[in-house]
């Protein structure tokens, strides 16, 4: 038990969505802006509020990329019932050059988010596996009897008493 | 994996035709803007994405 990544120790309980009442939630209900358009029109007012604005800015300019903000905001609106999902990744685009054009308007550097390093070290799992692979092999080549040269003659073992071996 | 940087990356945003006609005073004057409302929700957005690519754009240039 040990071994389990906590990340799947943490997630819900198989059909623990189906304990609660359908339409409970607000995803759960028709969304309030089904087109892009609408949903743009949601949007774009709210980015360009200035106490909004300001709040973004400062995170823009902390370095935290466009597509973790856009994502963040999109996925807010669709717990919120605002719009589905599958409309808020259509929109993301357009948050996110909306975002940059603010961000380039202010003369803030941004991070777009898009060129992020695939980081090729393997993840700690990975490597508890491969450890645990290896300990197994090892295990395995111990148990295995020496193999014994062929140029050395066998003495006999045994004590005085022992007998003869013609 | 970021949904954002997929959705980002995989618009295809239309580069601009250049225009065959003349500039004469007595060519026509047809408007080739397309129609947006008859456009795919994906190419719809890619307009719109290309847009405000386009007035940052011009920011810089200012």
């Amino acid at each position: 038990m040990s071994d389990l990544p906590e990340a799947l120790i943490d997630a819900p309980i198989a059909g623990q969505s189906l304990t609660s009442e359908v339409g409970g939630w607000p995803w759960e209900q028709p969304p309030q802006y089904t087109t892009v358009e609408e949903t743009l029109e949601f949007y774009l007012p709210r980015l360009t509020e200035p106490t909004l604005q300001n709040e973004l800015m400062n995170v823009i300019e902390m370095g935290l990329p466009l597509t973790t903000i856009a994502n963040a905001l999109q996925q807010g609106a669709v717990m919120q019932g605002t719009h589905s999902l599958d409309i808020g990744i259509l929109v993301m685009p357009v948050i996110m050059e909306m975002l940059a054009y603010l961000a380039e308007q202010r003369g803030i550097e941004f991070n777009m988010g898009t060129n992020v390093e695939v980081d090729d070290s393997p993840s700690g799992v990975a490597v508890q596996l491969a450890l645990k692979k290896l300990k197994a092999k090892e295990g395995k080549s111990e148990e295995k009897p020496e193999e014994k040269p062929d140029n050395v003659i066998e003495e006999p073992i045994g004590g005085l008493m022992s007998r003869r071996i013609m | 994996m970021n949904v954002a940087k997929l959705a980002y990356k995989n618009l295809q945003i239309a580069k601009p035709k250049p225009t065959l006609k003349g500039g004469g005073l007595l060519a026509r004057n047809v408007s080739e803007k397309t129609n947006a409302e008859n456009l795919e929700p994906n190419k719809r957005v890619a307009m719109y994405v290309a847009e405000l690519r386009k007035a940052r754009q011009g920011l810089k240039d200012v």
